[in-house]
């Protein structure tokens, strides 16, 4: 079966070879992967070493039929494999179980139908990861769905208030020195978590943009239109959940 | 003159909303002298900068996929995992 890959005279990716009942092909193939490049052909990886790759999991597989057709089986060795990740990203932006669980739910089913997709090339990982990302996007488009100029007015009364009557801060509203340099906040979990319920505490609408804005890397025009929004009504979100977050932040972490 | 001073003087709301926008768009010619004028002044806006700049890296770094530590890594419960293998083999 392994020479055959070789007289075919195509030399076939390993998601080929991979699909097998052994979870050990699964190990091997993540070493694999990397030798490949976009177009599958080989790259700087020994011609030999992938022959014996090729015996090595024939023989293991009792010469199983070499081809994709159990790719349920590859889906739940990767689901054992990266789900705790998968899940552990989503709820972090998400901040809700029950919709975390979901959305790998749904990456999950999605990455089954569309396999094909799959360049080899990627990392399962980087691919899965992918998908969920997209999920997520859909997610909060449709939480913010609602956004319109009622909305926006109700908000309005509440930053509002953190100003005075000639919309200079408020002195039990004004900025303080945060203390950002000296403690590695970027990596500290108890931060990530007082920052995660303070974005959480957000309307929905607000967050929704926001994370909009920081997940998809589009640019104002593109978010606003999926919104139906005006930039100028994109920028007013912006800043309020940039102004309630400040407060929420200063309150919560770096005056406590 | 203090007419001049309102148009010249940013209130430190439009000036908060002017940084947010700094952060991905240019700004105008004389939006960019106002906000100069305005952190110039004021010391509760020049340090309302240096957050919101702060926030805005948290939250890329937030967005960006991630590489959990053992810390941070959460548990998918097994239920669900088998929930999903079981959704998996009826497709």
């Amino acid at each position: 079966m392994s020479t055959n890959i070789f007289l075919n005279n195509s030399y076939q990716c390993p998601t080929v070879l991979c699909r097998s009942h052994c979870s050990l092909i699964l190990e091997i193939y993540d070493f694999v992967v990397p030798h490949f490049d976009a177009n599958c052909s080989w790259s700087n990886f020994d011609v030999l070493t992938y022959f014996c790759f090729c015996l090595f999991s024939a023989n293991l597989c009792n010469d199983s039929v070499l081809i994709m057709s159990d790719r349920k089986e590859l889906l739940t060795n990767w689901v054992h494999k990266y789900s705790d990740e998968l899940f552990s990203w989503a709820l972090h932006k998400t901040s809700n179980e029950a919709t975390a669980e979901d959305i790998i739910q749904e990456t999950f089913v999605s990455a089954f139908q569309h396999f094909d997709s799959f360049r080899e090339a990627s990392s399962p990982k980087t691919w899965l990861f992918s998908i969920l990302k997209n999920k997520i996007i859909d997610y909060y488009r449709q939480k913010s769905r609602n956004v319109n100029a009622q909305n926006l007015a109700i908000i309005e009364d509440e930053t509002a208030q953190w100003f005075d009557s000639n919309n200079r801060w408020k002195k039990e509203f004004q900025p303080e020195v945060w203390d950002t340099e000296n403690q590695n906040l970027l990596d500290n979990p108890e931060f990530e978590r007082v920052l995660s319920n303070c974005i959480g505490k957000l309307p929905i609408t607000w967050s929704s943009c926001m994370q909009l804005k920081y997940l998809s890397e589009k640019d104002t025009a593109d978010i606003c239109q999926q919104l139906n929004i005006t930039a100028s009504n994109l920028w007013q979100i912006l800043h309020r959940a940039k102004l309630h977050l400040r407060n929420c932040l200063e309150r919560n972490w770096f005056k406590v | 003159m203090m007419r001049l001073m309102n148009i010249l003087m940013l209130s430190c709301r439009k000036a908060t909303e002017l940084m947010e926008r700094k952060l991905y768009s240019d700004l105008g010619q004389t939006e960019k002298f106002q906000l100069f004028l305005h952190t110039r002044m004021c010391d509760a806006c020049r340090l309302y900068e240096k957050q919101s700049q702060f926030m805005d890296s948290v939250l890329r770094k937030q967005s960006a996929t991630p590489n959990h530590t053992k810390a941070s890594l959460k548990i998918l419960p097994e239920e669900v995992k088998s929930k999903i293998i079981e959704e998996l083999d009826n497709l």
